[in-house]
């Protein structure tokens, strides 16, 4: 037996007894969860008084190497590189994902469940598809068709939990950065000497707002 | 501790911050005991931050309920080794607790409106509860001197019905409205209901030797620049300056001791480092642990004189325990699509909020509940957090070009508005000592009772019909499922985060804890100053009125002791 066809075995027959315990289960999400929370237990989280000027993660990521490639090419799927803005994988994303899903948290174990599972399942599209061991070793063209289906919860129903989680935390890691910032027209986080009041351009906007909509000022006022 | 002391001050938030503040002024020597570590928001507050820089992005965690940046220290709704528990067939109850230096002052909103001539007297008016002791002209003075002390913006005056306004010179002027406040004020009055400024401890101008807020850094993470109000930048400070103040960190006071005239001679507290107990002796006891701790060190505080717990022979101790009335929705507004490019971070908190509109229907028997509610609001162009960017992408699963250009455009579109309300007090709702868990140190803990009564949820139902009609004006819609049923729609009991009311005041022993002053009607040399001592818990928050009752409260132990009549 080729090392290819064991590896492919082990990962089929875990997905089986996975399928088989969540059915049980009734979620995938307590089959993964139990699986790794007994691990995870020991794993410390960051403490109820960590170091917020200097933080630091203390738990070690988990995804493996063809794992995180995988992450890596989904993230740039939901938002890849647009001229001078960058990809999500350029602002780290996948990296964030990786932290994300390693996290001694019960959210973070649920997704971790989520997500293991759906890259196994991108891994086995692949394998279907191109023969190669894992998602991260297809031809990129196959690669892309993989994605374009799992987005597409009508013709990859198993999948579209994971999509729909895996696609919020991209957004949301994506957007929380500095590029992200940028992007989406936050202009905060700055030191002001005061706030302003609304400009003239605020002001017209508001009004044509409130003529579109039909607001008229119903306060009753003391004479 | 072998040093004399005058005053022992349990805890160092709003009430124990103001009290050791006033008693040390007054030549007073003071021993302040704080259950939780030393904190110096000068030095520890992430200004500045972005998610990026935290784990998780700064998500919430269970280690920080409230996010990453959050200032809250070893606690949040479980603090460990310290449990409490939630009684067998109660709804459910959350009770939110640091451990840090100025308690609950360092993360709260800074929303603080005065209680009103109303709000003294709720039986007088409607038959419901309890009066308090004191009128609103009794109390407006300790606002004034409040306000003044801490800075509070808000105004100008509005003349509202109930909603006081502060005398000249008392409040620093309001900031400008953020841009999307100007749509949701103009929804409401469409609706014929006024907004106001709100008004907040955070300063638009300098104040002593504190700067004025420069807008950026959530007031929720603290503020190394003091421009908001933290009892551990604003009163503690003045207060060891005096020289009277000494302070003890992570000091978990159990039990008030008593001497055999049955006068308080100190307290009993566990160091949590060590695990070690001691005893710390004074002339006097204030106690400003908040409203659950300070019952459950009454309730502990058991002896030969008073078996069933300090001051509670009228088995008043821990009960008519009230929270905050709380509902919120999320609303995606198409008109605030597309709107200039502003920075809209302001204070972190709104600058216009909603008072209660509702006395004249009541008044006309239109609405089918007693008391009111304020309106809370957020939105605008704020710093984004992975819950907004999920507000801001609609699910519909869009990628690449399409999402980005998505997210420019309702980006700033999310509006959110949230009710404070006023809660009804119930015999249902209390707090007792459990009796069989005990904390790691062996002190019996709070067991907690709720049932919200009928009129707070219909006012839950009121509020939540009402932001569907302001959220339909501005042609919006809500995101997510909207719960309309009250008891679905209403927040857990304490997770509002103002528990009041567990030693109230009142006109005698028979009817209360503690008289007009929050000196206990059981021991007089015994005083409660924090949010324990409420008689009701009107909608406006309860922090600046526990600053204005723990100074007058303090002040009148200090005129107590320079008569020597402690």
């Amino acid at each position: 037996m080729s090392d290819d066809m064991k590896d492919g075995i082990d990962r089929r027959a875990a997905l089986v007894w996975a399928g088989a315990l969540a059915a049980a289960m009734g979620s995938a999400h307590h089959f993964g969860f139990s699986l790794s929370s007994p691990v995870k237990a020991i794993v410390p989280g960051y403490g109820t008084d960590p170091d917020m000027l200097s933080p630091v993660v203390p738990w070690e990521r988990t995804l493996s190497e063809a794992q995180l490639a995988a992450v890596r090419t989904f993230v740039d799927f939901i938002l890849p590189r647009e001229g001078d803005v960058p990809s999500a994988s350029d602002v780290g994303v996948h990296e964030l994902i990786d932290e994300w899903i390693s996290a001694p948290y019960p959210d973070q174990a649920k997704d971790n469940a989520l997500i293991l599972d759906g890259l196994a399942r991108m891994d086995l599209q692949a394998r279907r598809r191109s023969g190669a061991r894992v998602f991260s070793g297809a031809p990129s063209d196959v690669q892309m068709t993989i994605l374009e289906d799992i987005a597409d919860p009508a013709k990859m129903p198993a999948t579209k939990d994971f999509y729909g989680r895996l696609r919020y935390l991209v957004v949301g890691a994506y957007y929380t950065t500095e590029a992200g910032f940028a992007d989406i027209g936050y202009v905060g986080n700055v030191a002001l000497k005061a706030f302003p009041e609304p400009s003239p351009d605020v002001l017209a906007a508001i009004e044509h707002a409130c003529e579109r909509l039909g607001l008229v000022d119903a306060i009753v006022r003391q004479a | 501790m072998a040093e004399a002391f005058d005053v022992i001050v349990v805890g160092s938030g709003a009430g124990g911050g103001m009290a050791a503040y006033e008693l040390t002024r007054r030549g007073l020597k003071v021993l302040m005991l704080e259950a939780g570590r030393h904190y110096d928001p000068l030095t520890e507050t992430p200004m500045f931050e972005t998610p990026d820089k935290a784990p998780l992005r700064g998500e919430p965690t269970p280690d920080k309920p409230f996010g990453y940046y959050d200032s809250t220290i070893d606690g949040g709704w479980d603090v460990p080794n310290e449990p409490y528990t939630v009684a067998k067939g109660s709804e459910p109850f959350k009770w939110w607790r640091p451990r840090m230096l100025g308690g609950r002052t360092n993360h709260w909103g800074r929303v603080s409106l005065r209680f009103g001539p109303y709000d003294f007297k709720p039986y007088s008016r409607d038959g419901l509860g309890f009066d308090w002791p004191v009128t609103y002209d009794e109390i407006a003075p300790w606002y004034d001197k409040v306000e003044r002390l801490i800075g509070v913006s808000g105004g100008p005056a509005m003349g509202l019905e109930n909603i006081p306004d502060s005398p000249e010179g008392c409040l620093q002027p309001a900031p400008p409205p953020k841009p999307y406040e100007l749509l949701v004020s103009r929804a409401y009055a469409s609706m014929g209901i006024p907004t106001a400024p709100i008004h907040a401890a955070i300063l638009t101008q300098p104040l002593g030797d504190r700067a004025a807020c420069f807008y950026a850094t959530s007031c929720l993470r603290g503020c190394s620049i003091r421009a908001n109000f933290q009892s551990p930048t604003v009163l503690l400070p003045p207060a060891l300056a005096t020289g009277n103040l000494t302070i003890r960190p992570n000091s978990l006071v159990y039990q008030v001791d008593l001497d055999a005239a049955g006068n308080a001679r100190g307290v009993s507290f566990v160091d949590r480092q060590t695990g070690a107990h001691h005893f710390a002796r004074a002339k006097s006891v204030v106690l400003s642990a908040g409203a659950g701790e300070t019952a459950r060190i009454l309730l502990n505080s058991k002896s030969s004189q008073f078996p069933d717990g300090l001051g509670n022979d009228h088995g008043l101790v821990g009960r008519y325990l009230m929270d905050t009335v709380g509902t919120k929705i999320t609303a995606q507004i198409p008109a605030l699509e597309n709107m200039p490019r502003t920075n809209d971070d302001g204070m972190s908190i709104m600058h216009t909020y909603v008072p209660w509109w509702g006395h004249s229907l009541q008044a006309a028997k239109k609405l089918n509940f007693p008391r009111g509610y304020h309106v809370e609001m957020q939105g605008g162009r704020i710093m984004p957090q992975m819950a907004l960017t999920g507000w801001v992408d609609d699910g519909q699963a869009l990628r690449g070009p399409e999402l980005r250009a998505k997210m420019r455009r309702r980006y700033g579109s999310i509006v959110r508005m949230s009710s404070r309300g006023e809660m009804i007090p119930n015999e249902n709702c209390f707090a007792d000592l459990d009796p069989d868990v005990k904390d790691k140190w062996g002190v019996p803990v709070l067991r907690f009772h709720w049932k919200w009564g009928d009129y707070e949820l219909r006012q839950a139902e009121h509020s939540i019909q009402t932001f569907m009609e302001v959220v339909d004006r501005m042609g919006g819609k809500p995101i997510g499922p909207v719960e309309t049923e009250g008891a679905k729609a209403i927040s857990k009991g304490g997770e509002i985060i103002h528990e009041v009311g567990t030693a109230r005041m009142g006109s005698s022993e028979r009817n209360s804890v503690v008289d007009s002053f929050g000196r206990s009607w059981a021991v007089r040399n015994l005083f409660v100053a924090d949010g324990a001592v409420m008689a009701s818990s009107p909608d406006k928050n309860p922090t600046l009125s526990i600053l204005a009752l723990s100074w007058r409260t303090s002040s009148h132990l200090a005129d107590l002791a320079e008569r020597g009549e402690l």
